[in-house]
C-alpha cells in the first residue's frame, strides 16, 4: 500500500499530488511536463520534495513536517529511471546483481541467473549495456530493480526509448513479468494504450495536478473534466444545453442539433457532450435506414487523415466531429473532403460532463 | 575518349589549389612543432657522451627529484580534487560560478604568479608561513614547496577534466545505485568514478604532464638548490650555464619520457573507451 502526498515547486512549475495505491499497478498518465517524473523521485528518495508524507506498507519514507526523509538505499523501491540508466562499466549480470551485494556468491549467482531468465536475457548476460538493443536494456533495468525484491517498483516511461514495432511485444512481456513477480508498481507515461494494458488503476496528471483517480474505466469512459478527456482520447467535444430529460436520457442541445445522452444532469446545465471517435458510425444521408442508434446528424467530411489501420474522418455538424473508419467503409460510402454523410451514434457512448 | 569540359577543368584546378594550400599549412605547423624536438635529440645524440652525463650525479638528481615530486603532487591532485570536480559537477549553490573561475585560475596565470602567491601565503613572513615558522615548520625553498608549486599549477588540469567526466555520466545512474541498496559513497565508488575514469585518467595525465614542466612557481617559492628543489626544467635551466650537453640529455630524457606517456595514455584510452 503506498500512499503518497507530495507537494514540490521547480521554478514556476508547482506539483501538488495525493495519491494511493492498493497494490497492483497504477498507472500515472499525463502530457509531458505534467510533473510524472518528480512524483517517482519523490517516491524513490533521489529528489528532496518541498512539502511530503510517503508511506508505504505504513513504513514512512517521507514526512516532511516531521523531518522523516529515509535514505533511497533503505526505501526497499525498485526505480526504473525513462533512460534506464544502466551502469555502462558493468556487464548484464554485473547489473542485474549489483543491488545483491549483502548476499552470499551462490545466492546472488542464483538470484542474478533467476533474473536473467525472467526477462529472457541469458544470450546477452556477458555483454555490457552498449551492446544490447533498446528493449534488451529496458529488461535489464527491470531485472536489476526487481532482483533485490523491491516493496515497490518505479516505471518512468518505460517504453518511450523502445522503437515502435518492438513496443507491443514489450508492453506485453513487461505485463507478464509484473504479473508473476506481483510486485506492486507506479508506472508513469504519456501513451494511452500502454496505461489501458497495464494499468489495474489510472491517475490523470496534468499540470501538476491528479484530476482524477480511478479505473481506467471509469476515466475512459467517464473523464472528470474537459482536458482529461481530451488527454484520454475523447475526440469530439462540443459545448451543448441540457434542454429536457425523459425517462433518464437527457436532451442536448448542441448548435442546431439535438443529441441524445445519458448522465446524471438536470435540465438547464451547461455541459460538455464528450464522443469518441470509434463510436461514431457514418452511412448515406437517405431516409429511413434502420438503426438503433438514437442520434443522427447530417455531417460534411472536412478532411480524411489516416490514423494507423484506420481513417479519421474530420466532419462538420455544426461543430467539430470525428469518426474512425475503415479504408473499406471509406470506398463503400465514397467519401471525400465536402460529401455529405450522416453519423450516427448511440445515447450511450455519449459522455456528458457538467460545465 | 571523352576530352574535359572548361568547367571540369576549372574545377579541377581549384581542387589541386586548395589540396596544396592545406598541405603547405600542415606542413609548416609540422616542421614548427617537430624541429625542436628533432633538434635536441640530434644534437643529444651527436654532441654529448649521452651515458656518462645522463649518470652524472645532477642529471640522476634532478631526474630522481622530478619523479619523486610530480609522483606526490599527483597523488595529491588526485586526492583532493576528484571530491572537488565531483561536488562542482552535482551541486549548485551561490558562488558556484565564482569558485569554479578560481578553480580554473592556475591555467591561464603566469606561473611566477603563482610562486609569488605561494611565497606570500607560506613563505617566512606569509599569512600562513609566519605562524608555520614560528612553530618551526619551514615550508618555502624545500622539496615540499616543489611539490606545492606543482599542485598548485597542475590542479586544474584535472579537476576540469574529471569535472567534465562527472557531469557526462549524469546522476541519474547514482539514483539508481542508490535505490539499489548503495550509500551516497557506495554510488559514487562503485558507480561514478568508474565511468567517469576516461576522464579522470585523461585529467590525471594532464596534471602530471603539467607538473613535470612546472618551472615559474616552483622557481620562485623554491628555488633552485640541487637535489632538494632543483628539479628538471630547473636544472635544464641551470646547467646551460656550464654548457649545453647536460641540459641536451635531460632535455631528450623529458621528451621520450612524455612522448611516452602520452602515446601509452592514448592506447589505453582507446581501449577503455572499447570496452564501456
Amino acid at each position: 500500500m503506498l500512499d503518497a502526498a507530495i507537494r514540490h515547486t521547480a521554478g514556476d512549475f508547482a506539483l501538488d499530488v495525493a495519491f494511493d495505491s492498493p497494490g497492483g499497478t497504477l498507472v500515472i498518465i499525463g502530457p509531458s511536463g505534467a510533473g510524472k517524473t518528480l512524483t517517482l523521485k519523490a517516491i524513490a528518495g533521489v529528489l528532496s520534495p518541498g512539502a511530503a508524507r510517503i508511506t508505504l506498507d505504513g513504513r514512512i519514507l517521507v514526512d516532511t513536517a516531521s523531518g522523516v526523509s529515509m535514505p533511497s538505499q533503505l526505501r526497499r523501491v525498485g526505480y526504473v529511471p525513462q533512460d534506464y540508466a544502466l551502469f555502462p562499466h558493468m556487464t548484464v549480470e554485473g547489473n542485474v546483481g549489483y543491488g545483491l551485494r549483502g548476499l552470499s556468491g551462490a545466492a546472488r549467482h542464483a538470484r542474478v541467473d533467476e533474473l536473467i531468465d525472467l526477462v529472457g536475457l541469458a544470450e546477452q548476460r556477458k555483454l555490457r549495456p552498449r551492446a544490447l538493443s533498446g528493449g534488451q536494456r529496458q529488461r535489464v533495468a527491470l531485472a536489476r530493480a526487481l532482483a533485490v525484491r523491491p516493496d515497490i517498483l518505479l516505471l518512468d516511461e518505460p517504453f518511450s526509448a523502445v522503437d515502435a514495432p518492438a513496443r507491443q511485444s514489450l508492453i506485453e512481456d513487461v505485463a507478464g513479468v509484473l504479473a508473476r513477480t506481483a510486485t506492486p508498481t507506479v508506472l508513469v507515461t504519456h501513451n494511452r494504450d500502454e496505461a489501458l494494458r497495464l494499468g489495474d488503476r489510472l491517475a490523470v496528471l496534468i499540470a501538476g495536478r491528479i484530476r482524477q483517480l480511478g479505473s481506467p474505466a471509469e476515466i475512459f469512459s467517464a473523464p472528470a473534466d474537459e482536458e482529461v478527456a481530451a488527454f484520454v482520447g475523447v475526440e469530439t467535444i462540443a459545448e451543448g444545453r441540457v434542454e429536457t430529460i425523459a425517462d433518464g436520457l437527457a436532451s442536448v442541445r448542441v448548435g442546431d442539433h439535438t443529441i441524445e445522452a445519458g448522465g446524471e444532469v438536470t435540465p438547464g446545465d451547461p455541459v460538455l457532450v464528450c464522443l469518441r471517435p470509434e463510436d461514431v458510425a457514418l452511412g448515406p444521408r437517405t431516409e429511413g435506414t434502420a438503426t438503433s442508434a438514437r442520434n443522427r446528424l447530417p455531417a460534411t467530411v472536412r478532411r480524411i487523415v489516416p490514423s494507423g489501420p484506420w481513417l479519421r474522418v474530420e466532419m462538420d455538424a455544426g461543430f467539430p466531429l470525428v469518426a474512425l473508419i475503415t479504408k473499406q467503409s471509406l470506398e463503400d460510402l465514397a467519401l471525400a473532403p465536402g460529401s455529405p454523410v450522416l453519423a450516427t451514434f448511440k445515447a450511450t457512448a455519449v459522455h456528458l460532463i457538467r460545465k | 575518349m571523352t576530352t574535359r569540359t572548361t568547367a571540369e577543368r576549372t574545377y579541377s584546378i581549384q581542387r589541386t589549389g586548395e589540396v596544396a594550400l592545406a598541405a603547405i599549412a600542415c606542413l609548416i605547423a609540422f616542421v614548427f612543432l617537430c624541429l625542436p624536438i628533432v633538434a635536441i635529440i640530434e644534437k643529444a645524440v651527436r654532441d654529448t657522451s649521452f651515458f656518462d652525463v645522463v649518470s652524472s650525479s645532477e642529471v640522476t638528481d634532478a631526474l630522481r627529484l622530478s619523479l619523486v615530486t610530480t609522483s606526490i603532487s599527483l597523488v595529491l591532485v588526485v586526492v583532493f580534487g576528484t571530491p572537488v570536480a565531483y561536488v562542482m559537477a552535482r551541486t549548485r549553490f551561490p558562488g558556484h560560478a565564482l569558485l569554479d573561475t578560481l578553480i580554473d585560475l592556475p591555467i591561464v596565470l603566469p606561473p611566477a604568479v603563482g610562486g609569488l602567491g605561494l611565497l606570500m601565503a607560506f613563505g617566512r613572513r606569509g599569512i600562513l608561513g609566519e605562524p608555520l615558522s614560528d612553530l618551526g615548520i619551514e615550508v618555502a625553498f624545500t622539496t615540499t614547496a616543489v611539490v606545492m608549486a606543482q599542485t598548485f599549477v597542475a590542479s586544474p588540469f584535472y579537476i576540469r577534466s574529471a569535472r567534465a567526466g562527472f557531469e557526462a555520466s549524469g546522476e541519474e545512474l547514482e539514483h539508481v545505485a542508490r535505490t539499489l541498496g548503495s550509500s551516497r559513497t557506495g554510488a559514487f565508488l562503485r558507480v561514478a568514478v568508474p565511468v567517469a575514469m576516461p576522464s579522470l585518467l585523461a585529467g590525471a595525465v594532464m596534471a602530471w604532464a603539467r607538473a613535470l614542466g612546472e618551472f615559474g612557481a616552483t622557481i620562485m617559492f623554491a628555488g633552485s638548490f640541487a637535489g632538494r628543489t632543483q628539479t628538471v626544467p630547473l636544472a635544464i635551466y641551470r646547467l646551460l650555464e656550464t654548457g649545453v650537453e647536460a641540459p641536451l640529455v635531460l632535455s631528450t630524457v623529458l621528451i621520450v619520457l612524455s612522448f611516452s606517456v602520452l602515446l601509452a595514455f592514448r592506447l589505453l584510452l582507446r581501449r577503455a573507451l572499447l570496452t564501456l
